[in-house]
């Protein structure tokens, strides 16, 4: 469980790039990628190791007004924890 | 509608020139009837030709691509791109001055081949001593900040004894 105060950023191997093929942003890194939702996208681009992850709700809160907070906290964590498992993320204890 | 197929990837095989002699590599070994390179400018052109087919990423790879003098030439332009840009090395030619320079120029991330776990058994696959060099290789991607993969192939030999 990642708790609200952590800082995710992403891990040092991966990259996060729009791509103008297909309009929206990828996520790079070795031999592999991820073509990003735009909601992922907004997430991991607020991930930058500075904003905590309830700074990063709050955020969204402004871009996604019709999802609750708790919901939206929920979601988020969610995808993050996927993204951490993944090594795509890293979250300093 | 789906989106239009595209190409995700560029390996680009930039010598077949090794100083490694695997005992099952499929690099062609007579270099004679494989002389032309192709040469930076073609390199460069065919790195711009791939991101507008839709590559996002390039893999350097040969062959030895460290014996390539025009490298961080296109380690600079694959990067102009905004390509993730990736090296797949032996390690030997390397030196850690030269990999700071491509950090510095942006390259991404570096693939070091270890032939097997067990020092002799590497080199004896390699055709060469050369563990001790990868070893050396891998220390210094990780200091300045790289990830760093370690390419293995899986046969028979290397199974029957896995790392501990």
């Amino acid at each position: 469980m990642i708790p609200a105060a952590a800082r995710p950023s992403l891990a040092a191997k991966a990259r996060l790039r729009f791509d103008r093929a297909s309009g929206g942003y990828m996520l790079l890194y070795p031999e592999r990628g991820l073509a990003l939702n735009p909601t992922a996208a907004s997430i991991l681009r607020l991930c930058n190791g500075e904003l905590s992850v309830e700074a990063i709700v709050e955020r969204l809160q402004g871009e996604y007004s019709e999802r609750p907070a708790p919901e939206m906290r929920q979601d988020v964590l969610e995808f993050l924890e996927e993204m951490v498992r993944r090594g795509l993320l890293q979250v300093p204890a | 509608m789906s989106p239009a197929p595209r190409p995700y990837t560029l390996v680009a095989e930039l010598t077949y020139a090794c100083p490694l002699h695997c005992v099952y590599c499929s690099n062609p070994i007579d270099f004679a009837r494989h002389r032309d390179l192709l040469d930076t400018a073609t390199w460069r052109r065919v790195l711009r030709q791939a991101e507008r087919l839709g590559v996002v990423q390039v893999n350097f790879t040969g062959g030895e691509p460290l014996l390539r003098p025009d490298l961080e030439a296109l380690v600079e332009e694959a990067r102009a791109l905004d390509l993730y840009t990736n090296l797949i090395t032996s390690g030997l030619p390397l030196e850690r001055a030269r990999l700071e320079r491509l950090r510095r120029l942006g390259l991404d991330n570096v693939q070091v081949s270890i032939q097997d776990a067990r020092p002799a058994e590497s080199d004896r696959i390699a055709g060469r001593e050369a563990f001790q060099r990868k070893l050396e290789v891998a220390r210094w991607v990780k200091e300045l900040g790289f990830p760093l993969t370690v390419n293995t192939c899986s046969t028979a030999r290397t199974w029957t004894a896995p790392a501990r």
